[in-house]
Formats: structure tokens, C-alpha cells, sequence
């Protein structure tokens, strides 16, 4: 096996090694809260999960990359939720405070009697945030947690990147001043030159 | 003579330190009676913003590279809590005026003053705006409407800089509060 292979092979097992670790810890680290609002959601509701394609491999993404301080998330979509309006909230509540315990600070809830909730809650973890938001329609619900560090987003506000990749827009607008202004630079007298630059440019 | 010194010093820290939470915590209203209305509204809008969400907004806002930014974090940076209550009616006179009322009594408080007040017959509107204050500062604030079908509550507590949020108004997704001298009456419609 060459050196090349060797690395490759060290940095494959890595990889593996943090997705089979990290997963274990998270779950320890309120995936059992999550866990009991969605329980609570398929159980009482007979709910039906819908399943999201590839979401293993955001998630995977979203712990190696951590885009915008985001360190782990998780989402569970439901529909065909079969409840009662006019207990609906109450049954929530009772939910939410049994589940997410008093480290919890519900931020918002809205109720509406057409049966469309909303209940956002957060709490402190370390030198971390953990936000649950729970959503139900007519439809359908949808159950978000998600784990941020406050000062890495202020990091993400300040320089939005992504993989070295700038998304803000200014820079790349100046981006795409400076690519047009070295197209414009070029004499027009040379195609094939002009081409051969645009594509060292992309 | 000097321990005198020194201990005055001390009880006067600590009344510095103890003192503010206590006038802050003092400009909070009780919600409890608006809860009777949850049975009865067709829509319920809850908001809670309190020690550890404003603590994190401040975090955020300080690191932020931005100069309307850091406004924001000095416009929230004594803020001990807003909370904000609405409910929803599906007909006209679908509640209790007795249960606003109370909330109204409550800032009829030693420290509350009522700022603005308007009366309109049309919705059946009334709306008031007190506010607390602890020496030359701003405490609190609170904002009861109460319309036909509507019923809202807005409780800001700790100290706020007016000055800096008419500052900060249409920026940041912040509101554009419009406010000018002796504009308090010109709302009024009795």
C-alpha cells in the first residue's frame, strides 16, 4: 500500500470513526428530549415520518463543515396527524414540559384554533445553544433541533463562509467586477487567448 | 473612622448591585389573569424573552463587526426581560374587559406612569402606554391594547434608552417608530 493510499485510508477510518462517535454523544446530549417530542408526536397523533432523503449526509455535513456555528441538527417530519383542536395545545404543553424538562425557556408558542401550533424553546449547553422548534398544521408537523455556538455565528455574521467559500454578496460582487474587469482588459484582437484566461478565471 | 468608610462603601455597592435587579424586576406585570382568555381566543401569540435569550442576543450582538450592531447590543445591554401576549377573538366582545382592566389596575402602581393613552370608537380601541422609572432612568414599560377582537400585552423590562431606539428605528428589522415632540396627543382620539 502506497504512502498516498495509507493517508487516504487513515482519513476514511476518521471519518468513520467520528460518525459512528458523534452519534452516541448527541444522543446523550438531549437527542433523548428530541427523541420523546417526536415519540409523542407518532404515538398520540399516529403520525406518519416522512422520510428525507440524504439526511444522514446533511448531517454528517453539518457536523464536519459547521456551517454558521450550527454544530448538530435534527428534523423529523410528520403528516397525517390525527388530533383534536381544541386539545391539541394543552396536550402539547403538557408534552414539551414533560420532555424538555425546566433547563428549558420557552421563547414563543402560538395557537390557533384552525389547528396551525408553533413552540420554540431554547436552552444553554456548555458554552452552546440548543433551540427545538415544533411546528403542526393541518397537514402535517415538523419537529427542528439544532445546536449552535452564539459566538461562531457572530463569527458567520461578521465573514459568511462556507468551506473558504464567501457568501456574501458584496465580495462577490467584487468578485465578479474584478472577472469582468479582466475581460475587459484583454484586446479584443485575441480570441483564443481571451478564452484560454476565462477559463483560468472560473 | 475608616472602617466607617469602608463599610459604607461596601453597603452602598451592594445596594448598587442588589438594588437594579430588584427596581427592574419591579416594572414585570402579571400575565396570570390574561391566561382565562386562552380558552376563549381564536389565536394565541406568546413571546418570552428573557435572561438567557437576551444574554445570548448580547453575546452575539458585542462580536458582530457592525456598527448598528453594537447599537443594538447597547440598546438591549440592560434589558432584563420582553414578554408579549396577544390573543385573537373570533367575534366582537368575545372577553371579559374586567380581565384587561386588571392588567391596567397593575400599572395604576406607585413608579408607573401612563404616557400615552388613546380612545378610539372605532374597533372599540383603547390603548396604553405606561412606563417606570427608577430615579432619572426607564425601568420599564408597558403596552395594553385592547380592540373589538383584540387583545394585546407588551412588557419591556429594564432600563431603555429612547433616545437610541428612535435611533436604531427602521434598521436592523426594528420597527420605524416615528416619535416627535408633543406628538403624544395627536394620536389621541377621545
Amino acid at each position: 500500500m502506497s504512502v498516498r493510499k495509507k493517508i487516504l485510508f487513515a482519513l476514511a477510518m476518521g471519518v468513520l470513526v467520528f460518525t459512528f462517535a458523534a452519534s452516541p454523544l448527541e444522543a446523550k446530549d438531549g437527542g433523548d428530549e428530541y427523541g420523546k417530542v417526536v415519540k409523542h408526536l407518532k404515538t398520540k397523533y399516529r403520525a406518519k415520518k416522512v422520510k428525507v432523503p440524504f439526511m444522514w449526509l446533511a448531517r454528517f455535513a453539518v457536523g464536519v463543515v459547521r456551517p454558521g456555528g450550527v454544530k448538530s441538527f435534527n428534523i423529523t417530519l410528520f403528516d397525517k396527524l390525527q388530533f383534536s383542536r381544541s386539545t391539541l395545545d394543552a396536550e402539547m404543553n403538557a408534552a414539551l414540559k414533560d420532555s424538555l424538562g425546566p433547563e428549558w425557556s420557552p421563547i414563543l408558542r402560538v395557537r390557533s384554533r384552525e389547528g396551525d401550533q408553533v413552540y420554540m424553546n431554547m436552552r444553554e449547553s456548555g458554552d452552546s445553544v440548543k433551540l427545538m422548534v415544533v411546528t403542526i398544521n393541518k397537514e402535517g408537523a415538523a419537529i427542528i433541533r439544532a445546536r449552535f455556538s452564539p459566538e461562531k455565528l457572530a463569527d458567520f455574521i461578521n465573514d459568511p463562509k462556507i468551506f473558504g467559500i464567501s457568501l456574501n454578496d458584496e465580495a462577490k460582487e467584487q468578485e465578479k467586477g474584478k472577472i469582468s474587469e479582466g475581460h475587459g482588459a484583454k484586446p479584443p484582437s485575441e480570441p483564443a487567448q481571451q478564452g484560454d484566461e476565462a477559463k483560468k478565471d472560473n | 473612622m475608616r472602617s466607617y468608610v469602608k463599610y459604607t462603601f461596601i453597603a452602598l455597592l451592594l445596594f448598587i448591585v442588589c438594588g437594579s435587579p430588584a427596581n427592574a424586576q419591579d416594572a414585570s406585570i402579571r400575565f396570570d389573569r390574561l391566561e382565562q382568555l386562552e380558552s376563549k381566543a381564536r389565536d394565541v401569540v406568546e413571546v418570552n424573552i428573557d435572561g438567557k435569550l437576551l444574554d445570548l442576543a448580547k453575546r452575539v450582538m458585542v462580536k458582530v463587526k457592525d456598527p448598528e450592531a453594537a447599537k443594538v447590543a447597547q440598546a438591549i445591554s440592560g434589558l432584563k426581560g420582553i414578554y408579549v401576549r396577544v390573543y385573537t377573538f373570533a367575534n366582537e366582545n368575545e372577553y371579559n374587559m374586567a380581565d384587561i382592566d386588571e392588567i391596567r389596575a397593575q400599572l395604576q402602581a406607585p413608579g408607573w406612569e401612563r404616557m400615552a393613552n388613546v380612545r378610539s370608537k372605532k374597533n372599540n380601541q383603547k390603548i396604553d402606554v405606561f412606563t417606570k422609572f427608577s430615579g432619572d432612568q426607564m425601568t420599564g414599560v408597558a403596552v395594553v391594547l385592547s380592540e373589538a377582537k383584540t387583545v394585546a400585552v407588551v412588557n419591556v423590562i429594564g432600563p431603555i434608552d429612547l433616545e437610541l431606539l428612535a435611533e436604531m428605528s427602521g434598521k436592523m428589522n426594528i420597527p420605524r417608530i416615528d416619535i416627535e415632540s408633543g406628538s403624544e396627543n395627536k394620536g389621541t382620539n377621545k
